[in-house]
């Protein structure tokens, strides 16, 4: 769709030395204004597919073996690092999760968010100042005028985030792209730093790309979710949808494995094992040997994203498990081939 | 009379920091006089956001470090006026879990070496029995007994807390203290260790005491809480009263802060526009609480929740509010928790999942039991 501030085709990553791709085949896009929550656990490739959008990939070790990234109708990955830079920070810019090692230790902050601003606009160091000064008024930094002049240790993490989204916002890009924005911060100041999120992103218009683990996150601020697992997709579609109606296994373990918040509701469930090594790769589904649902042919092909009409996809042979769990029990016949140990290094 | 395994009677820890030829020294209060009791068998946690003294008390609790003034009672022995070597000789039974498991285990020692350490000091342990003791040690927390002679940096970080847990056991403790024992690690990891955390405190008759900062956590594992803000208990009680009746100020403000995982949780009111209180200012019920967290060093006077707090008066200010009992089990530090919108209303409000997630939790729940009793995979036609 034309509407779409960036869409990622196919896209594959592999790290030197390593036999499979990290990230195969992973496709999303964001329409202008909206939200996609990129979910899942360490090492499933999501903070490496924001790398590779924002053309950040280690180039020494890291190759984008194949796949599209197409930023409002431009292709990123044909663009030189030159014409990357001029993007990066202006039209798409993006907040890390520990913002003390974003920010320089040796220039005050109203500095760096200056810098920015004159990077891509040339204008002059007051206008530049001014524009840092107004945008630390929009993110309600207390005291925003002192604080310009302050170095990033004089501040609390709070407010350090609070000049990571000025000075990732000073130039209104399309796009943001937020890993763990939060994930540093107390629970009373992420709710503040999520709702200031949510405002300038109205207000701006900006495609947000959010990347977290945090469901509860996910359900507060999402529009679209994509659920990562090894480096593909494995579910997909309207932040409704994926609670109310999850597919995958795996969307499934995640959230059951999160303690609930209304109460105690048993134990809680599990996903065994670990996420396998790159040398261990299923060549399958790459949950299939976590998967308590899975089959032989869980191993034998990849299952392809499914999209349904609501714009729901899941990548599961054995989706909606309500169709299929029950049935292959009836002659239990357990004759399958011994999985535990495969994939739990 | 309830059994009381652990006792704090107003425990304070100072910190010094700095100091020297060009910085004039700086005193943390990191606990300003917390009493508490926690009783035999039960799970007790500890909450607050970071800087509020959770880990100084946790430490303080088994000894770890020395209480500026105050003293911790072990199954009635003043623990602060112990020799060292009985100190030493009582340690057995009180362990303490780190919540960094990278960086709690030694990296030149072995598996069996860091879980034996603990059966040949306090038990006097060696040779086959040892072996057989931490192969059965390993086995209990879910690893392998042939990752005795791995190191550190060949396991996951859920492997590694359940080498912690597995060292913490070793010596046959009746007491474990976590600090944030899991929030270092995934979500499904983390549920592995709770699960495991929860099935030895039954299977062992262990009291747990658990710090964390994660409330779905706590409101899953504890049977008590009490909240922690600068150094203080500003409340303390059964873990269900606490969500569906929160008393304090902050503890009404820390539910109101928690992300609920499900739509049309916290955030799907009207459209914020300014819902956000200015740092200091008012707020109307229901904003998310403003500002930052006061620096411990230089904590405001009165109640120390005061500058943020929207119920604060005068006497706020200047006055500490004691930690009083204000409805049987339940104790609050606020002046003016009886002048506060009723509990209930303040209640942690969830929505239910719908019926079709429902269905397919218990298709997983089901299935990985199965696969949990069974080695062999189900076969479809």
């Amino acid at each position: 769709m034309s509407n779409d501030v960036l869409t990622v085709e196919g896209l594959r990553v592999r790290f030197r030395g390593q036999p499979v791709d990290l990230i195969d085949g992973v496709s999303l896009s964001i329409p202008a204004g909206r939200t996609l929550c990129v979910v899942g656990e360490s090492g499933c490739g999501k903070s490496v597919t924001s790398l590779a959008v924002m053309g950040l990939l280690p180039r020494r070790s890291a190759t984008v073996t194949a796949g599209r990234i197409r930023f409002r109708g431009q292709d990123l990955l044909g663009l030189p690092e030159a014409a990357l830079a001029d993007l990066r920070g202006n039209s798409m810019a993006m907040i890390f999760q520990e913002p003390m090692t974003s920010l320089n230790p040796v220039f005050t902050v109203g500095e760096q968010v200056a810098e920015a601003v004159r990077r891509h606009t040339g204008c002059s160091a007051a206008a530049a100042r001014d524009r840092a000064l107004e945008m630390f008024r929009r993110v309600r930094m207390p005291a925003a005028e002192k604080r310009l002049d302050e170095y990033p240790h004089q501040l609390s993490g709070g407010m350090r985030q609070r000049v990571m989204i000025a000075m990732a916002l000073a130039n209104r890009p399309a796009l943001l792209i937020a890993d763990e924005p939060t994930t540093a911060l107390d629970v009373t100041i992420q709710a503040q730093i999520l709702e200031l999120m949510r405002e300038l992103q109205r207000d701006i218009g900006t495609a947000l790309l959010m990347i977290t683990h945090d469901l509860g996150v996910v359900a507060e601020i999402a529009d679209d979710v994509a659920v990562m697992y090894a480096g593909r997709v494995v579910e997909s579609g309207p932040v409704a949808q994926i609670f109310n109606a999850p597919q995958h296994p795996y969307t499934l373990g995640l959230m059951g494995s999160m303690p609930a918040i209304a109460g105690r509701a048993g134990r809680l469930l599990t996903i065994p094992g670990a996420v396998p090594v790159p040398e261990a790769m299923p060549p399958g589904c790459r949950f299939a040997s976590r998967c308590p649902f899975a089959i032989p042919a869980c191993d034998a092909q990849v299952p392809p994203l499914v999209r349904g009409p609501d714009g729901h996809a899941h990548a599961c042979l054995r989706a909606p498990l309500e169709d299929h769990v029950g049935q292959d029990r009836t002659g239990d016949d357990r004759t399958g081939h011994d999985r535990t140990g495969r994939g739990a290094a | 009379m309830t059994d009381i395994i652990l006792e704090a009677r107003d425990l304070h820890r100072r910190f010094v920091t700095g100091g020297g030829l060009l910085q004039r020294a700086t005193t943390i209060h990191a606990v300003g006089g917390v009493s508490l009791r926690i009783r035999r068998g039960e799970t007790f946690a500890i909450v607050g956001e970071s800087g509020c003294g959770k880990s100084t008390l946790a430490r303080l609790l088994l000894r770890l470090i020395e209480p500026s003034s105050g003293s911790v009672h072990y199954d009635g022995r003043d623990l602060t006026a112990l020799p060292p070597r009985d100190m030493r000789a009582l340690r057995a039974q009180m362990q303490f879990i780190f919540q960094d498991p990278f960086s709690s285990l030694n990296p030149r020692m072995t598996v069996d070496r860091i879980v034996g350490e603990p059966l040949r000091l306090h038990l006097g342990l060696s040779g086959a029995a040892l072996r057989a003791r931490v192969a059965g040690l390993l086995t209990r927390v879910g690893l392998r007994p042939e990752h005795a002679d791995r190191y550190p940096h060949e396991f996951s970080g859920g492997q590694r807390q359940r080498i912690c847990i597995a060292r913490a056991l070793a010596s046959g403790p009746k007491l474990l203290v976590g600090d944030e024992p899991v929030s270092a690690l995934d979500v499904s990891v983390q549920a592995q260790i709770v699960n495991l955390l929860e099935d030895l405190k039954a299977d062992l008759g262990l009291t747990l005491v658990v710090i964390a900062h994660d409330l779905a956590v706590i409101r899953h594992m504890a049977d008590r809480v009490a909240v922690m803000y600068l150094g203080e208990i500003v409340e303390m009680a059964a873990t269900e009263d606490l969500f569906t009746a929160p008393r304090h100020p902050y503890t009404r403000a820390l539910l109101r802060a928690i992300p609920i995982p499900a739509p049309g949780g916290r955030m799907s009111g009207p459209a914020p526009g300014g819902r956000m209180a200015d740092a200091g200012g008012a707020e109307p019920a229901g904003a998310v609480l403003g500002g930052d967290i006061p620096s411990p060093a230089a904590p405001p006077p009165g109640c120390r929740f005061h500058t943020r707090c929207a119920h604060a008066t005068a006497l706020c200010a200047t006055t500490p509010p004691p930690l009083a009992e204000v409805t049987p089990g339940t104790q609050v530090a606020c002046h003016h928790w009886a002048a506060l919108p009723p509990a209930a209303d303040a209640a942690l409000r969830v929505p239910a999942r719908s019926p079709a997630a429902e269905a397919r939790f218990a298709l997983y729940r089901a299935a990985s039991e199965r696969s949990r009793t069974t080695t062999h995979r189900e076969t479809a036609p």
